[in-house]
């Protein structure tokens, strides 16, 4: 059988729309350990809100990208060769879960919401994203090479 | 932690062997409560008690000798009760400023779940004080007038004189009255500024005139649990003012006291007492409550420690100059009842074992998992110190299924000596008296 002609231009519901949620919700998670680092080194509470908005905000992007992944997954089979790697996929849900619980961590009032775990759950997430990125280096190279998104 | 408790042995060996469910409450209530280790929460418990209000003819339950009945019912919101000298009862019904922005999700989320339990409380127009005039004393007021409005959350007011002072939650206003008034007309005059918006955490100011009647004592509560509104939002709060209405001078009297209400003074030594609001999210016993003199300078601890010199390990930077200074409460009631007013018995119409020692209003607890307070504690007094354990006055508030029908907020004595309760989720003023019937039994039982 054919595969399916590509064609420039997707019709909307054909997008791909894990990869941009995805983005956005690792930015947030970057982000938080940025304003966590920029709270221990000046107290000033105000970092400490801006890490508890990017967590809540990360965590919210991840469950739906998490939703739209997986019906991705089903609905694009035949795009089999845009589907990250199974170990990036589960990465991706670590730093999920590591973000649920860093919001509970944040949820806390003061010095102890960030110190030492809330900042050591920041950079957690922040390094397991990383591994992440890194093991879908191989899906990368061929979506370049076949050209296909 | 240099501080042992005499019955900490027990409480530690209590701790270890059975969950912190079985603490013994009353182990927290004294000049010398147990104070267990800090923990700290992954999700902070939010057990509120669903208001369900008070049925026809339901009422709280009272200590062997008393009796209670509604002395007003159908307010806004009840917060104070206060006593003109012709006997007038006032009672201040108010409704928190609602000002505090979303500052993060948890502001947002907590905002919900209180509203989510709390409904039904918001029946009208409020922020007035009602007049009522029980001239006979039997308890039925035959009159009942609005006696102020336009306030803006008012708590605390005093009579100096022909000074009639409110502490609104963001202003100090003076209006004239003369005996007999059953109405101010006069917009009043701004006395001072107190700190109220853009946050105003804790917005009940509490006022009492000193014994002299020259000077101002105000309530001031902090800005936040912990500090964690930036401590540029603390500024003068967590403090007791002491203000002189006629310069307009005022200067921090004392600070580091978290929550301060129910300001009032002891009737042999002249002391100016308090009960305060501690700190929450430190476990479901942590950190007790407490009512305490009130010393000129003295440094309470909040935020930066608790009991003396226990760090709160929440605040950063921390202080060690004031911690090294800071004064171990009088007396403890117990953690997250929020006591929200306190007077002295000093008339003679309650029965005797109450004369001269304070009844505290306990508002009651909503972030721990077994609910603390809904009711009306009396703590005896010797020699101007509290000695002997709490002991329930009033209680019945929550129903067995642990709904509120009311809860305690602001107390005082009428011009009879019975004790007023303002019920701000009841919205009923209680009246208690003697049983006097059975006062005169006594002595006839075997």
């Amino acid at each position: 059988m054919a595969a399916p002609e590509p064609s420039a231009a997707l019709r909307y519901w054909e997008r791909p729309y894990y990869r941009p949620l995805r983005s956005l919700a690792a930015s947030c998670v970057v982000g938080a350990l940025a304003t966590d680092a920029t709270y221990v080194l000046t107290a000033n509470t105000i970092w400490v809100d801006f890490s508890d908005w990017l967590l809540f905000v990360a965590a919210g992007l991840g469950v739906l990208a998490l939703i739209v992944g997986l019906v991705e997954l089903v609905a694009r089979r035949r795009h089999w060769i845009l589907r990250p790697p199974a170990i990036s996929a589960v990465l991706d849900i670590v730093v999920l879960a590591v973000v649920v619980a860093n919001n509970l961590v944040h949820s806390r009032d003061g010095w102890t919401s960030v110190v030492p775990w809330g900042i050591a759950l920041s950079g957690l997430a922040a390094f397991v994203l990383i591994l992440s990125e890194w093991s879908q280096r191989t899906t990368r190279a061929l979506v370049y090479v076949e050209g296909v998104a | 932690m240099s501080r042992l408790p005499t019955r900490a042995p027990l409480a530690a060996l209590l701790l270890v062997s059975t969950s912190a469910l079985a603490f013994d409450v009353k182990d927290q209530i004294g000049p010398d409560p147990v104070l267990p280790a800090i923990h700290q929460y992954l999700l902070p418990p939010m057990h509120l008690s669903k208001v369900v209000g008070w049925k026809a003819g339901e009422k709280p339950d009272v200590a062997p000798g008393l009796k209670v009945e509604a002395f007003a019912t159908g307010l806004q919101h009840p917060r104070s009760v206060y006593v003109l000298p012709n006997g007038d009862v006032l009672v201040v019904e108010s409704k928190g400023p609602d000002l505090q922005p979303v500052q993060r999700p948890k502001d947002f989320i907590m905002s919900v779940v209180e509203k989510w339990v709390t409904n039904g409380g918001d029946v009208g127009e409020s922020n007035r004080i009602t007049l009522l005039r029980d001239a006979k004393g039997d308890g039925k007021p035959e009159l009942r007038r609005t006696f102020l409005t336009d306030l803006r959350s008012p708590f605390g007011v005093a009579l100096i004189g022909s000074d009639f002072y409110v502490a609104n939650t963001d202003a100090l206003v003076r209006y004239p009255y003369k005996e007999g008034d059953e109405q101010i007309t006069d917009i009043g005059q701004e006395v001072l500024k107190l700190p109220g918006g853009p946050i105003d955490h804790h917005w009940t100011k509490s006022l009492v005139a000193s014994p002299d009647g020259k000077l101002l004592y105000v309530g001031v509560g902090s800005n936040s649990n912990i500090v964690e509104n930036g401590i540029q939002a603390e500024e003068n709060r967590a403090a007791i003012w002491e203000v002189d209405p006629q310069t307009k001078r005022w200067r921090l009297f004392a600070t580091g006291l978290r929550n301060p209400n129910g300001l009032c003074f002891e009737p042999q030594t002249k002391a100016l007492w308090t009960v305060v609001n501690e700190r929450d999210e430190l476990g479901p016993n942590l950190v007790p409550d407490y009512m305490t003199s009130v010393k000129d300078g003295g440094f309470y601890g909040w935020p930066y420690s608790y009991y003396g010199q226990h760090l709160d390990p929440r605040v950063m930077p921390q202080r060690p100059d004031l911690v090294a200074r800071a004064i171990i409460p009088d007396y403890a009631l117990s953690s997250h009842v929020a006591p929200l007013g306190m007077t002295f018995d000093t008339a003679d119409s309650l029965p005797a074992r109450y004369k001269g020692g304070a009844f505290v209003g306990e508002h009651g607890s909503w972030n721990r998992p077994e609910f603390n307070g809904y009711k009306v504690v009396f703590v005896p007094f010797k020699d101007g110190k509290p000695i002997d354990t709490a002991q329930d006055v009033v209680t019945g508030f929550l129903n067995a299924q642990g709904e509120a029908r009311g809860r305690p907020v602001g107390i005082a004595l009428d011009k009879t000596g019975a004790l007023l309760i303002a019920d701000d989720v009841g919205n009923t003023v209680w009246r208690v008296t003697a049983a006097q019937q059975q006062s005169q039994a006594e002595p006839k039982t075997p």
